[in-house]
């Protein structure tokens, strides 16, 4: 019995994963929520409801729906939709694209590149239009205002403010 | 009783259910005040009204504060037990250590007891499985030769929310009869030194302060634990908790059950180990006194916290609450056997209340204690009152805090008596103890840097008639951010107890030799109290950021110590024996150091080292003995100095905790005691030293809620701790933490 008890309490030890688990994931929901109040969309993406996508999993989903739950982007009921493809996100409104699909940015970048679609991943210094950036003191943002405009969105300037401006594309 | 309990619970679930659906979302603020669990408690509401300015700066208050916090709260915690007000532990002006509920929830403790074995200056052993031996710094069995009875510790204050919860039996801590469980503490402050000035009699080595949690949220909060491991070890909580804007209520219940590691009992005839179906034909009442053999605690508790602060000037704070407990351990050597059961049921209220600088505390507990079940005369009623009014007066750098208490103690032995006036109980009447107590304290800042403090304490006690003056002499220099100074003088005396100023007994009997034995026990009124003196000086020094050290060198000397006298005279075919309690010439005198090492290495991983060295030597010890067999040894000690060794020379402790993500918690806690001869009236038994190992490892499943496993004495170490006790083996849970 004695040893038995002795091999569980060293499997459970040895067992314990090393990889921290992202604790900020609310706070990016949160800022993901406010950043919609400060880009205005083109009138024809005014209609029907608010789509923000997610590519990729992990709690983010889960904080977003949370969040956004009876909440309007002006007049839009807001929908969170999780997607594996891309083939599938082209209803979204906002993009937020997860650090374990970083290798997808450029080709969603490249195809809603004139299209109004709020591209935001997860990775800093990606082509995306925002990235959030986590460092030991702050949750930051870089933003690429430029971009956003290209897409016929409306960028407020306390975000562009707020914000760590890049201009890798123009 | 259960469903007693569990009616009333049933009845605040609704309460706190109804305020909760009626409850709105306050707008917030970011301020700098915000602290991590601040942020952590605020709604979804409350986060979505923010702006992202201040959703910025909250995440930046957050990342902040976390280490900032983690500092804080590992290495310099708030006290309020060395000053009675709170200040920074760095510049506490007496010992003092602070055990918080993190440093309780992340260790895996599963009592009290247990969870003084994270602090330095305590020496904690267990007798059976889960019921605890516990002393400050030492002066254990003293005086030595005597029974175990007299081994307890009644020379340490335990108090819940500044409510003393000694029993007035004979002194020391029912550990078992304390309401609450670990799950309710918020921290334990422990202050190592005479502190009679302070907190009044029985504090004399230390002070062992408990302090309940109050509601942090709006909320409506439910936490709740379960642990289920070998021995049939059963632990159950669970709290709801609520602040209705200035009221506050917290209701709370626990249960534990342990089984023994044993079914056997040791026979001071022989001292062997009797399996419990022979018990029979070894005692009488075999039945009455050990129904369960195997229980070794089933112990259950509720308790209601309700607060209201003006957050102005006015705090009304009311607790209240009940347990039963039934216990086998040692205490009483009444028996042929070693352990005997106990069972209390009691309750009690606290109240508090502070109006600008005046406080008032009146606290009463009541109820029915059996020492040993199924022995005569050992159940009595109680019922203790406890009030003290105080007056802080803050002049500058000049404050004065004067304050008058009483406090009575009431015994009633007789509802459990076939016949009181043959004197067959213990008491046989109604008896009672009562003191009237005058103290002010004094504080002179004459800078940021100097503090001198001056405490004196005037007990008037209506047994014994003597008064006692209690005093306390600090100063205490801070160097600089690093470094702080204090010296300590300071004397303290236990209380009076009701078995040495009011056990009026007599016993008959027929020997073999056709003699008939009566044996008398009388009290002794002019019985003087146990006092003693301390000097000490510590430094503290924050060795990095992140690094505190803290070193303390003591020296106490301690004499009134008493012990059991008695007389025969034989007249005819009578032997009348005649006994009572006398005092002694011995002097105990220790010398000491103790040693805390406190590093947060990062926010993933903190470590913990405490020992303590000691030396005690016993003056004028006047034993006169040739005693003992099996694995006692013959003594005789005549009228000489003695180098006490029932006291661990070394002992102390090393915590470590990791937490690597989010999600997973590891705890690996150590204690350790050194080897110790303890000299009771059956002769020296030898008790190895010993190191308990413990591991608690817990995930977090979703939110705030964990599933763990939790291992009390992992290698499974089954040396004994205490002696005549039952071995202490390892105990393994697994566990579920339920919170939202």
């Amino acid at each position: 019995m004695k040893n038995v008890f002795l091999i569980c309490g060293l499997l459970i030890l040895i067992s314990v994963p090393g990889k921290s688990f992202a604790q900020y994931e609310k706070f990016k929901a949160l800022y993901i929520y406010n950043f919609t109040k400060r880009i205005d969309w083109p009138e024809e993406q005014k209609k029907g409801e608010f789509i923000m996508g997610v590519l990729g999993k992990g709690s983010i989903i889960k904080h977003l729906e949370e969040f956004t739950e009876n909440r309007k982007v002006i007049n839009q009921s807001i929908i969170v939709r999780q997607f594996d493809d891309i083939n599938d996100t082209d209803s979204c409104h906002l993009l937020f694209i997860t650090e374990k699909h970083k290798d997808k940015i450029p080709r969603v970048v490249n195809q809603y590149k004139d299209k109004p679609v709020l591209i935001v991943s997860d990775v800093p210094g990606s082509d995306a239009s925002i990235n959030f950036r986590e460092t030991e003191k702050a949750l930051l943002f870089e933003i690429n205002a430029a971009r956003i405009r290209n897409k016929n969105l409306k960028v407020s300037q306390s975000l562009i403010n707020l914000g760590i401006e890049i201009n890798n594309e123009t | 009783m259960r469903h007693k309990y569990t009616i009333i619970l049933v009845f605040f679930v609704f309460a706190f259910m109804s305020e909760s659906f009626s409850q709105q979302p306050d707008s917030v603020v970011v301020t700098k005040d915000f602290t991590q669990e601040k942020i952590q408690q605020m709604t979804r509401d409350q986060l979505l009204e923010l702006s992202l300015e201040e959703l910025m700066v909250l995440v930046k208050r957050l990342k902040l504060s976390s280490i900032e916090e983690l500092y804080q709260m590992v290495l310099n915690p708030v006290v309020k037990s060395a000053s009675k007000k709170e200040e920074l532990s760095f510049q506490s002006p007496l010992s003092v250590t602070v055990i918080t509920k993190e440093e309780i929830s992340q260790s895996g403790v599963l009592n009290i007891p247990e969870a003084l074995r994270l602090s330095p200056d305590l020496i904690v052993r267990q007798k059976t499985n889960g019921n605890y031996d516990v002393h400050i710094r030492g002066n254990d069995n003293v005086p030595p030769g005597e029974y175990l009875f007299d081994s307890e510790n009644t020379i340490s204050l335990v108090m819940i929310d500044s409510r003393p919860v000694y029993n007035h039996f004979q002194g020391g801590t029912f550990w078992e009869a304390l309401p609450i469980s670990v799950d309710d503490i918020k921290k334990i402050e422990v202050v190592a030194g005479p502190a009679t000035a302070l907190y009044g009699p029985n504090a004399v080595t230390g002070v062992i302060n408990i302090i309940t949690s109050r509601p942090q949220s709006e909320k409506l909060r439910v936490h709740s634990d379960l642990q289920y491991g070998n021995a049939n070890t059963q632990k159950a909580f669970l709290s709801l908790e609520k602040i209705n804007g200035r009221f506050s209520t917290r209701i709370s219940a626990n249960y534990q059950h342990r089984d023994r590691f044993q079914d056997d009992y040791l026979n001071f005839i022989d001292y062997e180990y009797y399996p419990s179906d022979s018990l029979p034909s070894l005692i009488n009442h075999a039945e009455d006194r050990y129904p369960d053999p195997m229980l070794a605690m089933d112990n259950q508790g509720i308790n209601l916290f309700t607060r209201y602060d003006n957050e102005k000037n006015l705090i009304l704070d009311l607790s209240m609450g009940a347990q039963n407990s039934s216990i086998q351990t040692i205490y009483l050597d009444i028996n042929n056997l070693s352990l005997s059961r106990r069972e209390s049921e009691m309750q009690y209220l606290n109240f508090k209340g502070k109006w600008h600088g005046l406080k008032a505390t009146v606290s009463y507990d009541r109820g029915v204690q059996d020492n040993a079940m199924g022995f005569y005369g050992y159940k009595y009623d109680i019922g203790n009152l406890n009030t003290i009014l105080e007056y802080d007066l803050d002049l500058g750098i000049f404050s004065l805090s004067p304050g008058i208490s009483y406090t009575e103690s009431v015994f009633d032995d007789t509802p459990y008596l076939k016949q009181t006036d043959n004197k067959s109980g213990l008491f046989n009447k109604r008896v009672m103890l009562s003191n009237t107590a005058y103290f002010i304290r004094s504080e002179l800042n004459p800078s940021n840097k100097l503090r001198f403090i001056a405490a004196v304490r005037l007990d008037d006690y209506n047994l014994p008639e003597k008064n006692y003056w209690t005093y306390q002499f600090v100063s205490s220099y801070t160097v600089d951010k690093k470094s702080h100074l204090r010296m300590v003088y300071s004397r303290a005396n236990r209380g009076p107890f009701m078995y040495d100023y009011h056990v009026d007994h007599r016993s008959e009997y027929l020997n073999d030799d056709g003699f008939t034995e009566v044996e008398r026990f009388i009290p002794n009124v002019n019985l003087k109290l146990v006092v003693m003196d301390m000097l000490e000086f510590g430094f503290r020094h924050r060795l990095r950021e992140n690094i505190m050290t803290d070193f303390s060198f003591f020296y106490n000397k301690a004499n009134n110590f008493s012990n059991n006298s008695t007389t025969a005279d034989t007249i005819g075919q009578t032997i009348n024996y005649l006994s009572t309690i006398k005092n002694s010439d011995l002097v105990s005198r220790q010398l000491g150091a103790t040693i805390r090492f406190n590093y947060v290495m990062s926010k993933k991983f903190s470590v913990k080292f405490f020992a303590t060295g000691q030396l005690t030597v016993l003056e004028n010890l006047n034993l006169d003995y040739a005693l003992g067999s099996g694995n006692s040894q013959s003594v005789i000690t005549i009228n000489s100095d003695f180098l006490h060794k029932s006291t661990p020379s070394m002992y102390g402790g090393l915590i470590m905790n990791y937490k690597p993500g989010e999600r997973w918690n590891m705890n690996m806690n150590f204690y350790r005691y050194g080897k110790q001869n303890f000299f009771s009236i059956d002769g020296i038994t030898k008790i190895e030293s010993k190191t308990i190992m413990n591991i608690k490892t817990s995930y977090r499943f979703y939110k705030e809620n964990h599933i763990y496993f939790n291992a009390r004495n992992f290698l499974d170490n089954d040396s004994y701790e205490f002696p005549f006790a039952d071995k202490a083996r390892g105990l393994y849970l697994i566990g579920l933490n339920i919170n939202f």
